[in-house]
């Protein structure tokens, strides 16, 4: 398929051929982002809402006249929340001439799509990934706008021990197939759990939930039996959301605590009084009007666009609002033009990313440390009353 | 546990005798498999959602649910299986896929792939009975798959409908040449079919406010399990199997090691049908050949 024909049916494929400058057909006159997003599959939410988000970086950029009088263009891939995809993805953006490339979100997918932009000399940029190293695996090439799930997991371990001092079973579950989810619960949790004086109670029979199910009321029985303090949910947002109302409807209210992309408006409406605890870089009610303005721009777009999906933006899509713009910067430091060598330019940004310093993003100033992820601050999240309340 | 677990068990095996009832009924009559039969089970409840959406009255938006789903199956009967031979043994079959296919393509275009919030505030309350707790809406849809499959046997057996139903079953072209209307009683079969899938599918919204296009892959793999293990054609047969299918599952995923439950449930599957070709009442497929 040729690239034009990929992104017109890219968009079909994402219900977003409402949205005015998703690049409808390439032009020969513009500077062009590649996006390998998760727009189907498993995490199909986190790749809308991450669209929007960068569109709205896009338009911005565009209505101010671009970067150096040339306007800014997306090539979008959709890597279906498959590994396997997302190296496709990776080689058809590579192919397209795109000057960088912005995701794919999840750690699964950058797994993969990473050595091969790495091999192709082409800029990848995570804007959700948190499983710590994938980057430092794959230098130069590759960085990440977003967390390390084991800062946030250490931190949060911490927190739960202070506020729940006579705690100590957890039990734990995971999405079977999943390789973001079973590195969670089967490697980066466990060290700060057990540091903390936690123990997972089923270690050796966790409590695997297909992608697909929709009943939930096998598994949450099972957690009941096991009488637990904490729950450790290793499992989508989404699937997470159908859990607690199945677990509320069968009286389990105990504490629960996930890792990164749980601060979704979803968990919270489903949570209702339930305390459920996560981690993110990215404070939506930060009082800078940078994070005010984007906050609600991306609320209103979603409304539009996803009607009835949360519209509170989550650290993906600041991150990814935020790399549009690093990246923009970085094409007019690299002095960027439609005629420049591909080549030359992305070599460029990958130098102006590895020594990007004190960056000021949304509520946050970030670098980007020696192995290529960016330094944010850890923020930890508590839901109650269907909202979730920074720590 | 185990007794929450049976009850469990019992509530999703109900959604999958409701599936599998309306899936075996198609098969009794055409021999073939209706594959589209799990995406009319997700598109009921979206029209559901758009008719809510719209500003119609909740009881009347599913109800217009159920009515699209039937009305899409006499579609698909004329569209993917009254232009085929019936000496074609995978037309149907291939027909069908493909038109469930394009039914899918189309709800994700007009509504994306992400889960959409489905409540119509029509949740009945839950019925405890010591510790174990048992879900209004599919204790409900038990009850209804029960009522449903007394309805369809004595539809089946006790009327005109059901005797035409069932001469043509025997063969299609003896039956013609009697006088019975087949392509008339075949589309009435397919209504009746698909709003079955369809009413399963509004069920499973209601009880779990969320619905998504990709909702009826998951079924659709047990609903076939069911109607072979109950019996080719077979209501009662379709009716028990996805009880026993439903508790089965559940009892792997909450007693078989991490990892292995899926596979227990498909190698019981291939024991039970190994032992019992001909399904659980021994009136399934063998029956008709013999």
């Amino acid at each position: 398929m040729n690239p034009r024909r990929r992104v017109l049916s890219g968009l079909a494929a994402t219900g977003l051929a409402g949205l005015p400058a998703i690049g409808r057909a390439q032009s020969q006159d513009t500077l062009k982002i590649g996006l390998n997003v998760e727009r189907t599959g498993v995490a199909a939410s986190y790749g809308g809402h991450m669209l929007i988000a960068a569109q709205i970086a896009l338009e911005e950029l565009n209505a101010a006249g671009g970067v150096g009088g040339s306007k800014l263009e997306f090539v979008i891939e959709d890597n279906r929340s498959s590994p396997e995809q997302a190296v496709i993805a990776t080689r058809n953006l590579e192919k397209a001439g795109v000057l960088s490339m912005l995701g794919p979100i999840q750690s699964s997918q950058c797994r993969t799509a990473f050595p091969a932009a790495n091999r192709a000399s082409l800029v990848a940029i995570s804007p959700g990934s948190g499983a710590p190293g994938l980057t430092a695996q794959n230098r130069p090439w590759t960085f990440r706008n977003a967390a390390i799930d084991q800062f946030i997991i250490d931190e949060l371990v911490a927190t739960l021990r202070k506020r729940y001092p006579n705690a100590k079973n957890v039990v734990a579950l995971l999405e079977a197939k999943d390789a973001y989810t079973t590195f969670l619960v089967k490697t980066v949790a466990p060290p700060p759990l057990e540091k903390n004086g936690f123990t997972i109670v089923n270690k050796d029979a966790l409590i695997e939930i297909p992608a697909e199910t929709t009943d939930y009321s096998v598994f949450v029985t099972r957690i009941k039996a096991l009488n637990p303090d904490l729950v450790l949910l290793g499992i989508q947002f989404e699937s997470a959301a159908r859990l607690l109302r199945e677990a509320q409807r069968q009286k389990l209210t105990v504490p629960m605590f996930a890792g990164l992309g749980y601060v979704t408006d979803s968990v919270a409406d489903a949570a209702k009084d339930m305390e459920v605890w996560a981690g993110q870089p990215f404070d939506p009610n930060a009082a800078d009007a940078a994070t005010q303005a984007f906050v609600k721009t991306f609320k209103a777009h979603v409304e539009k666009e996803l009607p009835g999906q949360y519209t509170t933006p989550t650290y993906i899509d600041a991150g990814a609002y935020e790399t549009v713009r690093i990246l923009a910067d970085a094409f007019k430091a690299a002095g960027a033009t439609p005629k420049s060598n591909p080549a030359e330019v992305r070599t460029k940004v990958r130098d102006y990313l590895a020594g990007l310093k004190s960056y000021q993003g949304l509520g946050n100033s970030l670098s980007i440390n020696a192995d290529g992820d960016a330094v944010k601050p850890t923020l930890l999240y508590r839901t109650g009353g269907g909202k979730w309340t920074k720590v | 546990m185990i007794a929450q677990q049976l009850v469990n068990g019992l509530m999703l095996g109900s959604v999958y005798a409701l599936i599998g009832i309306g899936y075996t009924l198609v098969f009794g009559v055409l021999r073939m498999l209706n594959l589209a039969h799990a995406y009319l089970f997700m598109a009921a409840p979206f029209v559901a959602l758009s008719l809510g959406a719209a500003g119609v009255h909740p009881a009347f938006a599913l109800a217009g649910g159920l009515g699209a789903a039937a009305l899409l199956g006499m579609v698909l009967y004329y569209m993917a299986f009254r232009p085929i031979s019936s000496q074609h043994a995978l037309g149907g079959f291939v027909t069908s896929l493909s038109f469930g296919i394009v039914l899918q393509v189309i709800v994700v275009n007009r509504f994306g792939t992400l889960a959409k919030p489905f409540s119509f505030g029509l949740a009945l309350p839950d019925i405890e009975i010591g510790p174990v707790l048992l879900s209004g809406l599919q204790a409900a849809s038990l009850v209804v798959s029960a009522a449903l499959m007394v309805g369809l046997l004595l539809l089946l057996k006790r009327t005109r409908f059901g005797r035409n139903v069932r001469a043509i079953a025997e063969n299609d072209t003896a039956a013609l040449l009697l006088g019975v209307p087949v392509p008339r009683n075949i589309l009435a079969v397919f209504a009746l079919s698909s709003g079955l899938a369809g009413l399963a599918g509004l069920m499973v919204a209601l009880r779990f406010e969320q619905i998504g296009a990709y909702m009826g892959d998951h079924y659709a793999t047990k609903a076939l399990a069911v109607i072979v293990i109950g019996g080719l054609g077979d209501v009662r047969g379709a009716m028990a199997a996805g009880l026993l299918l439903g508790v089965f599952e559940v009892l792997f995923q909450a007693y078989a090691p991490t990892g292995w439950s899926e596979a227990f449930v498909w190698l019981l599957l291939i024991g039970v049908f190994l032992l019992k070709p001909e399904g659980i009442f021994g009136t399934g497929v063998q029956r008709r050949e013999v």
